[in-house]
């Protein structure tokens, strides 16, 4: 039984302000320039409740905190306060191209990734030719991953990280870059895993693709949720939100 | 205290991957490869120790093994304090996207750190072989509970820099000068005996870096180790421990906001 459950859950991030001493000299200079530290509050009492066959799509601008709840619900970032329960093996695909061996080839970061993911080495021997197979990357999994487009990089990551048969997926609008066909190939794995009744939560700004994969959807503004229910209904007020906040929104 | 254990037990396959990983990108392409690893550490030992051994005068079969087994664990003690560093700011690109253990990052880079160190320390054997045989007495099984005693050391030195630096990214270069006068200052190219002829023992007395040295020194050379060496060392890395299981405990979470 997997479950996703968030109460309350505030997250600030203290914007870094450039510590140099330049720049701290510059500010004494001109007191006027002088800036105070900025909070940007991320995520404000966000409490959400997911269980077996919930596929929870995000819907927001830019910077409305879409990927920071998703983050939030990976584990990578702790909660700053409110709490955060997740039963379940989590996996999640965010910004390509990272948390990648550049110099290493794709089969070492098949391996690597699937380490870091708790696959053991038997595991992965195991899985590695279905892997590959997936991301049809073929001949170009011995070259190293530097050499890669960034849809090479989509096909890879997805292929790993969908392989370890996740109780708990969490997509950020990735697999956008991939081609038509791998697009079509990955919301079929999709698909399949969802029937397994696990949980997606999937972070998009395609609403056609968003609207026919889940079936719960939440919107998102400066941190926090402003309408939830059936996809349909809150893409509307997304698009009525968008409409009224023009100036706003990206 | 334990849990820092389980962790690193845990994920001891991605270590060693992400390790051997390290090492053979390092090597990647070179003609020579992995043979860089025996051959550095030899010529640099040669060459200073030449010209060394000319300076202060001495035989060069009484100095060079000194010299060359103090240089070479200088090298890593101070290598794992550098690399340590940006041990967690490589690694940006997991701790942004997976929810994993941080521990294994400080000890990736302790690692292949110590996997160069091996190497310079069958380069001296392979010397000492033909140069100076006499290193080899019954002392000798000393070497691998002295060895773990200063990767678990060193391994703490790399996890302390690499908070440091995520955390006041100024570290790093005042380490770096730090640790350029520790080299001058510790009796690593030149004997104890010297300062403490002048007087000036405390110098290297109160210095725990004069400890760290010997305890692999002393077995390199064929000597047994003191017991206040070997019970200092063991101090000092019990504080190193602590420190890290600190560290680790309050400050573990908050590194992925330090990018």
């Amino acid at each position: 039984m997997a479950r996703v459950c968030l109460k309350d859950v505030n997250l600030q991030f203290k914007i870094m302000q450039d510590k140099s001493i330049m720049s701290l000299a510059s500010s004494l200079l001109s007191p006027g320039r002088a800036q105070k530290c900025s909070v940007l509050h991320a995520a404000r009492n966000i409490s959400l409740h997911l269980k077996d066959g919930d596929r929870l799509g995000i819907i927001g601008c830019n910077g409305a905190g879409k990927s920071t709840l998703l983050k939030l619900i990976a584990g990578i970032y702790p909660p700053g306060s409110g709490s955060v329960e997740v039963d379940g093996k989590v996996s999640c695909l965010f910004e390509l191209s990272t948390g990648f061996e550049m110099n290493s080839s794709g089969w070492d970061n098949i391996r690597l990734r699937g380490l870091m993911l708790g696959l053991t080495p038997a595991q992965i021997a195991q899985k590695a030719p279905e892997i590959a197979a997936f991301s049809e990357l073929g001949e170009d999994l011995h070259r190293p991953v530097k050499h890669y487009s960034s849809g090479m990089f989509v096909r890879l990551a997805f292929s790993i990280s969908t392989a370890i048969e996740p109780e708990i997926l969490l997509l950020d609008e990735v697999i956008s870059a991939g081609d038509a066909g791998f697009i079509a190939k990955a919301q079929k794995r999709i698909e399949s895993m969802i029937s397994n009744a696990n949980i997606l939560v999937f972070a998009s700004h395609t609403m056609p693709t968003l609207m026919s994969i889940c079936n719960k959807a939440i919107l998102l503004d400066h941190g926090s949720i402003v309408a939830a229910g059936d996809p349909a209904e809150v893409v509307q007020t997304y698009n009525d939100h968008i409409v009224g906040k023009a100036s706003q929104c990206g | 205290m334990i849990k820092y254990w389980q962790i690193l037990y845990r994920r001891r396959h991605i270590i060693l991957a992400l390790t051997k990983q390290d090492i053979v990108v390092r090597y990647n392409r070179s003609m020579l490869g992995i043979l860089w690893a025996l051959i550095s550490p030899l010529m640099l030992a040669v060459i200073v120790g030449f010209v060394y051994g000319k300076l202060f005068n001495t035989d060069f079969k009484s100095f060079f093994p000194y010299f060359f087994s103090g240089l070479i664990t200088w090298i890593f003690v101070s290598g794992c304090a550098n690399a340590g560093t940006t041990a967690f700011l490589i690694a940006e690109g997991y701790i942004k996207q997976i929810n994993l253990d941080v521990e294994i990052f400080p000890l990736r880079v302790a690692l292949s750190t110590f996997f160069h160190y091996l190497m310079a320390i069958f380069a001296y054997y392979a010397v000492a072989l033909f140069c100076f045989p006499e290193i080899f007495t019954r002392n000798i099984w000393l070497i691998l509970p002295c060895m773990l005693l200063l990767l678990w050391i060193s391994s703490s030195i790399t996890v302390i820099a690499a908070f440091f630096n995520t955390y006041f990214r100024d570290y790093t270069h005042l380490q770096s000068i730090v640790l350029q006068i520790v080299f001058y200052v510790t009796p690593i190219i030149y004997q104890p005996a010297m300062l403490a002829d002048r007087g000036a023992s405390y110098i290297f007395e109160y210095n725990p870096f004069y400890y760290m040295i010997n305890i692999m020194r002393a077995p390199l050379l064929g000597q047994p180790v003191s017991w206040s060496v070997f019970g200092i060392t063991v101090g000092l890395g019990c504080l190193l421990h602590l420190a890290i299981v600190l560290l680790y405990r309050y400050r573990k979470r908050q590194i992925v906001f330090q990018f």
